[in-house]
């Protein structure tokens, strides 16, 4: 090894420490969140709020007014009206994917009147961890930390919902503002992974560690717990392994997220011919 | 269930029971007084999904604690009726009142448990078996999810009844058919309702699981006076559970005869309430 502690020559440069700080926060909320995105079998709409946010950045730049507000707008915007848009008449599917699309189209359109390089473009679909100041990693792990606080304190009204939409109804839940908060926090989880892991690459955080994880759990609370563990684990292994091989962060941060996928099902498979009898 | 302990009389009908307060949350001059008494009362009900008409002008009293299977041919809109009985579908004629209120102001619902078809089994995330069983409590427990002492010890005991305790922590895909209908029945009963509502709770259940089921079901309605609402694709539903078989056929609800419940409670004690096994249509 060249150098004393590889660990620690990476914390000596301020740019890693801050990458770390914005993607194991984003590592770690992405999957809570997705846990009750991915029971929902809504694993795309993190991807689609994602395109939303692009066109927010498209207009935060032709506008000059602060990247993170122009995509939180439109992206909250989008999670709010969403489930209203959905029972307009356009069959559910239809209406996503306009508003999703035409947020990508309206995006590149937008960059590029205001003269923004493609690079920069590139830097929000793609993740550019290494380019964030202080301020902006804490702006990022903080809405990772109200993500993660939200799903906190909803936790069981969430479980109840994303398991058993009508029975909860019946058990009191006010099912469609408990989705429509569910929504909104995804929304904040596309946000904050902008930067940190890219819009093309933050919804699959939201769904690769929960698949991970819910191979070898036998409860939601695990697998939540357990897909937050992968989430935050794959952040700090991929960011070190583009580190040292010159690799693009928010790329190395899901094959390694999908890589704990493999190792999982693996090992599901190898305990399962352990003990016949279990799951 | 446990709010009336000293009520223990196990063949007094709930439906006589002076429950004190509960009459109160009647709707002045909307409802007549009988109503109140009723656990579920349609009244006239149509429902249609876009064009097709599936209940049409359907009426039914059931009491408190009285418990009626619904039977009918697949596709007859048995769980239709269900769904509109607990305000998950709107019907485009006629009321629907749950205790009294109509449904669509009703908000004491831990007085009604609820247990869907099938919920569960295709679970993509795994869930426990005590998972499922919480999240009936969903909306009674504290800001952070904690569960009180008191909420607790009714978790445990309604795992118990439903002979589920022994798998609280598997995950529900793992369990038998008859296992998940338990644990579902076990969420719908941790807020101690008196009015159970079950949609084919025997289906995808073995001989064996359908006898331990049919004695929770005893169970419940003897000694807890819950009142029941069950379907079954069984024509004469859980044969001796039920005080009243009624039938669905093409949207029309149809009397099919008393149960042979064996201790029937007499329903009906107080005064200006249909005949026990009268018209529970209106066809
Ligand atoms: N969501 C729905 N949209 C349109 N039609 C439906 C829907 N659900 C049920 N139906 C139709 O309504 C009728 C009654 O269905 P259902 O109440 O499920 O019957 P049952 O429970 O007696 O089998 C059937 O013809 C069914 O095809
Ligand atoms: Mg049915």
């Amino acid at each position: 090894m060249p150098a004393e502690t590889p660990g620690l020559e990476l914390l000596a440069h301020g740019f890693m420490r801050h990458a770390l700080i914005a993607c194991v926060a984003i590592g770690l909320a992405a999957p809570a969140v997705g846990t009750f995105v991915v029971q929902r079998r809504q694993s795309l709409i993190g991807d689609g709020l994602g395109h939303v946010a692009f066109a927010g950045v498209g207009l935060a730049v032709l506008v000059d007014v602060p990247v993170l507000a122009g995509a939180a707008i439109l992206a909250v915007g989008a999670a709010l009206l969403l489930p209203t848009l959905q029972r307009s008449g356009l069959t559910g599917d239809l209406a996503l994917a306009i508003v999703f699309y035409g947020g990508i189209a309206l995006g590149y359109v937008l960059l590029h009147r205001s003269g923004a390089s493609v690079t920069s473009a590139l830097g929000v679909l793609f993740g550019s961890p290494l380019t964030l100041s202080l301020g902006d990693a804490l702006a990022i792990a903080g809405l990772a930390a109200a993500a993660v606080a939200i799903v906190a304190v909803a936790y069981r009204r969430l479980v109840a919902v994303t398991f058993d939409e009508q029975a909860a109804r019946v058990a009191g839940v006010a099912t469609q503002r408990l989705v429509r908060l569910l929504t909104v926090v995804v929304a904040l989880v596309v946000i904050g992974g902008m930067y940190a892991i890219g819009i093309l690459l933050v919804a699959g955080m939201m769904v690769v560690p929960v698949a991970a994880a819910s191979q070898l759990t036998h409860s939601y609370r695990a697998t939540l717990l357990g897909a937050a563990a992968v989430g935050g684990g794959s952040a700090l292994l991929g960011l070190t392994a583009a580190y040292y091989a010159d690799e693009t962060p928010g790329a190395a941060i899901v094959l390694t997220a999908i890589a704990c996928y493999v190792a999982a099902v693996g090992l599901r498979a190898l305990r399962s011919r352990r003990q016949p009898g279990a799951a | 269930m446990r709010r009336r302990p000293s009520q223990q009389e196990t063949d007094l009908p709930a439906a006589a029971d002076p429950t004190g307060g509960e009459a109160d949350e009647t709707p002045p001059a909307t409802a007549p007084a009988a109503a109140s008494t009723a656990a579920l009362a349609f009244d006239h009900v149509t429902f249609a999904y876009q064009r097709q008409a599936v209940l049409c002008d359907v009426t039914l009293r059931v009491a408190c604690g009285e418990t009626v299977a619904v039977v009918g041919a697949n596709g007859s809109g048995k769980t239709t009726l269900i769904k509109v009985a607990l305000g998950l579908l709107q019907p485009a004629r006629g009321t629907v009142r749950l205790f009294g209120t109509a449904v669509t102001r009703f908000a004491d619902w831990p007085r009604v448990g609820y247990v869907p078809q099938r919920a569960g089994p295709d679970a993509a995330v795994p869930v426990s078996v005590q998972e499922v069983v919480h999240s009936g409590l969903a909306r009674q427990v504290g800001p952070l999810g904690r569960l009180s002492r008191a909420q607790r010890d009714t978790v445990d005991h309604v795992m118990e009844v439903m002979g589920v305790a022994g798998l609280r922590r598997q995950s529900v895909r793992t369990l038998s058919g008859g296992q998940q209908q338990r644990a579902l029945i076990a969420r719908a009963l941790v807020t101690e309702p008196d009015l159970l509502v079950l949609d084919e709770p025997t289906s995808a259940v073995d001989a064996e699981a359908r006898h331990t089921l049919r004695e929770s079901l005893e169970h419940l309605r003897h000694h807890e006076q819950v009142a029941m609402v069950y379907i079954s694709h069984d024509p004469h539903g859980f044969a001796g559970l039920a005080d009243r078989v009624v039938e669905m056929q093409a949207g029309h609800l149809r009397d099919a005869g008393a149960g042979d419940g064996d201790t029937a409670p007499a329903h009906n004690a107080a005064p200006g309430h249909e005949p026990r096994g009268g018209p529970a249509h209106a066809g």
